[in-house]
């Protein structure tokens, strides 16, 4: 047992801080953080591409595609300091899901084309896998892939597609043998959206933000060579993608930082009647259970990362992980909101925190529901950990 | 950051999972309940052979020299199969006390006999109030005489105090709140100790002990005179992390049980476990649990490896005293009518669980401390 971090990764922690303090560009108390997906796009690639020359963007690939083969503890206290310092920068779909992917599942040619851009920082993919009719049903989804000998012919829908509008590629799952069983009829592919002719259309959000995408496939031709691994695999190969997806430790490390924020507010901030908000006792209390929670979803966030260390592939723990780690978000924007009182429904400057705790708690709204639903992470939990009987595998006695 | 047990713990864990399945049955922990010990003498002798009651004993002491941090691999077991009984009272708290307060002397004259079996100990701080800060100290007075001490005072909530050789009592001996507290030891058998036994509900010994003129010599003062309490908080730090470490071992045992049972009963023509709204009750207790595990333990460690390790102990035992009622309460509500029943074992734990969530200060108290470490007030 140790329940702290090396003297050398503390030492990396600090290298990084320090770096990243120097980075921001307003003075860090008053730093809120940008719009990734928005207007400040160019911004967060600028970042990208010096933690590219860094080493850090890609710190988790093995050496031989250019990564550091930097241990999970390490890639813990990047997503870690990054979170809490509210940085932009970090490439989900890229360096942390498809890179990944390719390593165990491309050809060497593929490899040697995509992997370059992705650690060098240079370029955005976004991930095709929902579809209208498919969501928590995922292997139900229908988009049509043909082989026509020279190409692949798509045709079908993907949506809630974040960040298509800015990507250059997308990565996505089609259904490649409409006869077979739902999981073995689907195959991993990748394209060009400008050059294939695919078609992305904007969705509004409910923060009134531009972030994911309705996606169409209108008779796409893509290449040959756009299929990754075997046909008809893709869902297993999406799978292996997925694992990479959940240990979440970005959750509590970026609350911290947003109590922090409130525990300054509710000391500085008094009552009508000239107490400190601090003294509510209502308050109080709910301060000292964020903070338990904030714990909670830290010590599972290290466990997820502890198992990876040795090897073992974590299932309970990661949905865990994510579950505690949205759940946890969803409450402290709440908090955040209601200790501001009437001004808890601003948006302009002059509520507390420029309103920024309204504005986060519309977002996380979406927390629970991206990358597995909470009530899919407790399915996983009770049959893939807990052993007990899938629903939909039972057959029920006379 | 390094999550899992050393070797030496695994090893620990496995051995006493095996000792304490074989021997400490259901059968026997509910006939422990109605016993005036807790524990037989041959169990005690075991305990002794194996090592565990001088596990946090040094060996120059006569003990097998472990940390607090290993102890808690056992206690978890030990919560497992729920058993209670002077064990806690003597080879956690009251070697913890006697480590961090007692002389040369003391130590080489009472720890050994602690590993060996042949003294239990019984520490008495409670009052009427069973607050667990300084000024609880009320009516217990320690006045200093020309030779000794005289002891006067009534305690409550003392553990084990029947079936303790002695009693470490903590006393006042000047006015101000926290210095003025010290250590005595007494004999169980000194004239003017009386015994009132309290009846608690989950076979934990529970007494008032009344302490008349009772007088002792200077070889019987334990702690540094009136420095008592940062020894006391130190050991009640120790225990609350204890009993954290017993009801996540419970609470993974109540895990266990309970998804046997969804497994096996079948409604519906089909087995309770295939519904999801009792498969999402077993993830939340899974959840918990997990969790449970996981803040006993980091308090474990940090008390043995960490100087500031207040904070840690705190939050383990607010989130375990909180989660762990909760999955007592879940496991029962998916057992339906039987999990109701005298004879059925889920409410042994589930009244255990009573004296562990409030034992060393229970939720509320280890609430207000983590508001106060982090300047919330
Ligand atoms: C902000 C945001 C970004 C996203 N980005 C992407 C992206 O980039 N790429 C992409 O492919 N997808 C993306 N998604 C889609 C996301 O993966 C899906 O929303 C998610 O898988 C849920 O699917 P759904 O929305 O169709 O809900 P549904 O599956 O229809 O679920 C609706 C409700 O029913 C519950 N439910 C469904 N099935 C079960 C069951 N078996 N047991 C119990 N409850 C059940 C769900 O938990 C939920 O509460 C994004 C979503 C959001 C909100």
């Amino acid at each position: 047992m140790r329940y702290i971090f090396t003297q050398e990764d503390e030492k990396f922690r600090q290298e990084l801080r320090d770096w990243i303090r120097n980075e921001i560009p307003v003075n860090f108390e008053k730093w809120h953080g940008v719009n990734e997906a928005g207007e400040d796009f160019e911004y967060g690639l600028k970042i990208r591409r010096k933690l590219a020359k860094k080493g850090w963007l890609t710190m988790a690939w093995p050496k031989e595609y250019g990564g550091q083969g930097a241990s999970y503890m390490k890639q813990v206290i990047f997503n870690e300091e990054m979170s809490y310092h509210r940085m932009p920068g970090r490439d989900g779909f890229g360096a942390k899901m498809l890179g990944p992917t390719l390593m165990v599942h491309g050809t060497e040619e593929q490899k040697k084309r995509f992997l370059p851009p992705i650690a060098n920082g240079e370029v955005q993919w976004c991930q095709g896998y929902s579809e209208p009719d498919s969501g928590s049903d995922l292997a139900s989804l229908k988009l049509k892939v043909e082989d026509k000998k020279d190409h692949w012919l798509v045709n079908g829908t993907k949506v809630w597609t974040s960040m298509a509008h800015k990507a250059t590629w997308i990565f996505f799952l089609g259904r490649t043998d409409p006869v077979a069983p739902k999981h073995k009829g689907i195959s991993f592919f990748v394209a060009n959206i400008e050059d294939s002719g695919i078609e992305v259309q904007p969705i509004i959000n409910m923060v009134n933000e531009h972030y994911f995408n309705q996606v169409i496939f209108n008779n796409v031709k893509i290449p040959k060579d756009s299929l990754i691994g075997e046909l008809n695999r893709g869902w297993y190969i999406a799978a292996t993608l997925l694992d990479f997806e959940r240990s979440g430790v970005e959750y509590p490390s970026s609350a911290k930082r947003n109590f922090e924020e409130i525990i300054q507010f509710v000391k500085k901030n008094k009552n009508s009647s000239g107490v400190p908000l601090i003294q509510d006792p209502y308050i109080n209390k709910t301060l000292v259970d964020l903070d338990l929670d904030i714990e909670a979803a830290r010590l599972i966030a290290y466990e997820v990362a502890y198992l990876q260390s040795q090897g073992e592939i974590p299932s309970i723990e990661g949905s865990v992980a994510k579950i505690l780690g949205t759940t946890l978000t969803q409450k402290i924007a709440k908090i955040g909101t209601d200790f501001s009182g009437l001004y808890g429904q601003l948006t302009d400057s002059s509520a507390p925190f420029d309103g920024k705790y309204l504005k986060q708690q519309l977002h996380v709204t979406a927390f629970t529901i991206f990358a597995g639903t909470t009530e899919i992470q407790k399915n996983i939990i009770a049959t893939r950990g807990l052993g007990l009987p899938r629903e939909d595998k039972l057959t029920l006695k006379k | 950051m390094d999550l899992g047990l050393s070797e030496i713990q695994k090893m620990l864990q496995q051995s006493s999972r095996e000792f304490l399945e074989e021997n400490c049955s259901m059968q026997f922990i509910r006939a422990m309940e109605s016993d005036p010990v807790g524990v037989t003498d041959e169990l005690w002798k075991n305990f002794a052979e194996l090592g565990w009651l001088g596990l946090m004993i040094p060996e120059q002491y006569g003990g097998s020299g472990f940390e607090y941090q290993d102890m808690s691999i056992l206690l978890e077991e030990m919560g497992r199969v729920g058993l209670s009984g002077p064990f806690f009272s003597t080879s956690i708290i009251a070697v913890q006390t006697i480590l961090s307060a007692g002389n040369e002397t003391q130590k080489s004259e009472l720890l050994p006999k602690i590993a060996s079996g042949d003294l239990k100990f019984s520490l008495s701080f409670f009052e009427k109030s069973g607050n667990i800060y300084p000024s609880e100290i009320q009516t217990t007075t320690a006045r200093k005489q020309d030779e000794g001490w005289i002891i006067n005072g009534e305690k409550s909530f003392v553990t084990d105090a029947a079936s303790s050789d002695y009693f470490i009592v903590a006393a006042k001996t000047m006015d101000s709140k926290e210095k003025g507290i010290s250590l005595f030891l007494i004999p169980r058998d000194n004239e003017g100790v009386e015994i009132t036994e309290m009846k608690s509900v989950g076979g934990e010994k529970l007494s008032k002990v009344n302490f008349q003129e009772i007088k002792i010599d200077d070889s019987q003062l334990l702690s540094d005179e009136n420095l008592s309490w940062n020894v006391l908080s130190k050991v009640f730090q120790v225990g609350a992390s204890g009993k954290s470490s017993e009801m996540a071992g419970a609470a993974t045992k109540i895990l266990e049980i309970t998804i046997d049972y969804v497994m096996n009963r079948e409604q519906f023509n089909r087995p309770i476990g295939s519904f999801q709204a009792v498969q999402h009750q077993c993830a939340d207790m899974a959840i918990m649990s997990k969790l449970c595990t996981q803040f006993a333990r980091k308090s474990a460690w940090y008390l043995s490896n960490q100087e500031k390790n207040a904070l840690e102990v705190h939050r383990s035992k607010a989130y375990v005293s909180k989660s762990f009622h909760d999955i007592c309460q879940i496991s029962h509500q998916l057992h339906g009518a039987i999990g109701y029943t005298w004879d059925y074992n889920l409410q042994v734990y589930t009244r255990k669980m009573q004296h562990q969530k409030l034992a060393f200060g229970d939720y509320n108290y280890h609430h207000k401390k983590i508001s106060e470490l982090l300047n919330l007030i």
